[in-house]
């Protein structure tokens, strides 16, 4: 533990060196969901969009800008090239996971863009006059339970995405195809309240509503009791999954590796 | 002039060949940029089924600023993010010298090394979007063909010296690893009527960082919403906004330090 401590506490100062970086990406992060909610307030100001009023989309998107930033993962990126120049060697030699570091970074950066977006999404919700969602203490659990396993799973998937490269020469492509579908099936964009009765079914059975919609929709209140124990199961049994996926990549990436001394 | 028109077209030819050796990279890529604009026109559908227009603009009225938006994000994507990233990358690393020291305007060097073909289909479906909206809206007409070229090659430079000029920035810096994807993701908002936003923000997407010139005001230049005459003003603008980059450029590069001094 102590040592995971150790590299939490030096990948947070390692990543004030980036801070200026940090802060034009934490101002993306709030951009997408802000310019979504503008154009959604406007439909819903024409009245006819009945299952979410005013109070609950701004929350919605304000909410959706925090725990996007604390279940992302970028790390998926940097693997391949790390893999190829021979990198991963060192990784695999040390005493702790292969993950130690990037478990880390991980979360020093979320840290920092948490820290920084926190205060713009409060002075918004305030400008747009909306109070906190009314939830009691159990509910409130249950969203950081949630957004804490969304982040695992978006992690290991992420992660299990770049070590493709121990296989493909390329893998932005599988990268940007999954961020695209976790674009649209996650809620990013559009609420899946909001979906159509066929693209809501098809968002159900994805990984991606649980990486970043469920959070927000207990936050809303919009899930009885047998339809929350159902969708935490799901997302319980897509972790696992995630888990195995993880391991089995890294297994058999590890017995093709044969990098230069490995 | 003509120098570096040759030289541009010696580069996209090699480009070219370049994209070619890598034939399923090419199609592979095709695809991903297929789908995001399914997914794209997925969400306009989705916003109206619940709404027949959004601020006074119908889905056929917005499919135009949709397209004028795709065809440009073709040409950002293809022929401006590797070289913007790849500059970043090179401002950090010290290897920025290699093209100063170059016979040639290392800003033309700096921004066009790179291009990619895999973001054809963007603009096909940009070109698809922009045809329907003028015809659905009576426009197809050669004056309506001229204004949608002269929108587009005002908005490509007008894209490019904003994009330029934020990059620029990372010669102060150093360190702005991310920087090249943030003006990608700005043109979230050129994809939208600007009236849905707060008047400020009218104000400031109109004047200060124009990206209401690159969807909304043309797309109303051409249904006839704003006077014609305005058309003028985009290349106007983009013409002064590329001699801005170039000053911004000349400035920032007296406080580059390159990686041995």
């Amino acid at each position: 533990m102590r040592k995971y401590w150790w590299y939490i506490k030096t990948s947070i100062e390692s990543s004030f060196i980036d801070r200026a970086d940090i802060l034009l990406y934490s101002l993306s992060l709030f951009t997408t969901p802000v310019i979504v909610l503008a154009v959604w307030l406007v439909i819903n100001s024409g009245g006819t969009n009945t299952l979410m009023g005013y109070k609950e989309l701004v929350i919605y998107f304000l909410a959706n800008v925090l725990i996007k930033a604390a279940t992302s993962s970028w790390i998926g990126k940097f693997i391949p090239g790390r893999i190829r120049r021979g990198e991963i060697s060192a990784l695999l030699l040390k005493p702790t996971s292969i993950l130690s570091s990037w478990i880390a970074n991980n979360i020093a950066e979320k840290v920092i863009k948490l820290a920084l977006l926190l205060p713009a999404v409060l002075v918004t919700g305030y400008w747009l006059a909306v109070g906190f969602p009314n939830l009691n203490m159990g509910n409130w659990f249950l969203v950081i339970l949630t957004t804490l396993l969304a982040g695992i799973i978006y992690f290991l998937l992420d992660v299990t995405i770049g070590l493709l490269a121990f296989w493909l020469d390329e893998t932005r492509w599988v990268q940007d195809l999954f961020f695209m579908l976790e674009s649209f099936f996650s809620g990013r964009i559009i609420p899946l309240a909001l979906f159509t009765l066929f693209w809501k079914e098809i968002a159900m059975f994805t990984p991606f509503r649980y990486m970043l919609s469920l959070p927000l929709e207990i936050l809303l209140g919009q899930l009885d009791s047998p339809r929350l124990f159902q969708a935490v199961s799901m997302q319980i049994g897509y972790l696992t999954l995630a888990i195995v996926l993880y391991k089995t990549t890294l297994r058999l990436g590890i017995r093709r590796y044969g990098a230069s001394g490995a | 002039m003509r120098r570096y028109l040759y030289l541009y077209k010696t580069i996209f030819k090699f480009a070219l060949i370049r994209n070619m050796a890598y034939p399923q990279d090419f199609v592979i890529w095709a695809m991903v940029d297929l789908l995001w604009s399914g997914i794209n026109l997925s969400f306009y559908k989705i916003l109206l089924l619940r709404m027949p227009n959004i601020s006074g603009w119908t889905f056929e009225q917005l499919s135009l600023i949709l397209g004028l938006v795709y065809m440009l994000n073709a040409f950002v994507w293809g022929t401006m993010y590797n070289n913007m990233k790849e500059l970043v990358g090179d401002i950090y690393k010290g290897n920025l010298d290699l093209y100063l020291s170059k016979p040639i305007n290392s800003q033309f060097l700096v921004s066009t090394k790179r291009i990619s073909l895999s973001l054809i289909p963007s603009l096909v479906t940009g070109i698809f979007l922009t045809t329907y909206g003028l015809s659905v809206n009576h426009q197809l007409t050669l004056a309506g063909l001229i204004m949608v070229l002269i929108s587009i090659i005002s908005s490509v430079v007008i894209s490019y010296s904003l994009y330029f000029i934020s990059v620029t920035c990372a010669l102060f810096v150093g360190r702005l690893k991310n920087i090249a994807d943030n003006f990608p993701q700005s043109l979230e908002i050129a994809k939208y009527p600007t009236v849905i936003y707060p008047t400020i923000f009218q104000f400031l997407f109109t004047f200060v960082m124009p990206l209401a010139l690159l969807g909304y005001v043309p797309a109303s230049i051409i249904l006839g919403r704003i006077n014609f005459l305005y058309i003028f003003s985009l290349p106007a603008t983009g013409l002064l906004l590329l001699f801005l980059s170039h000053k911004f450029w000349s400035f920032a590069l007296r406080h580059y330090s390159s990686a041995s001094s």
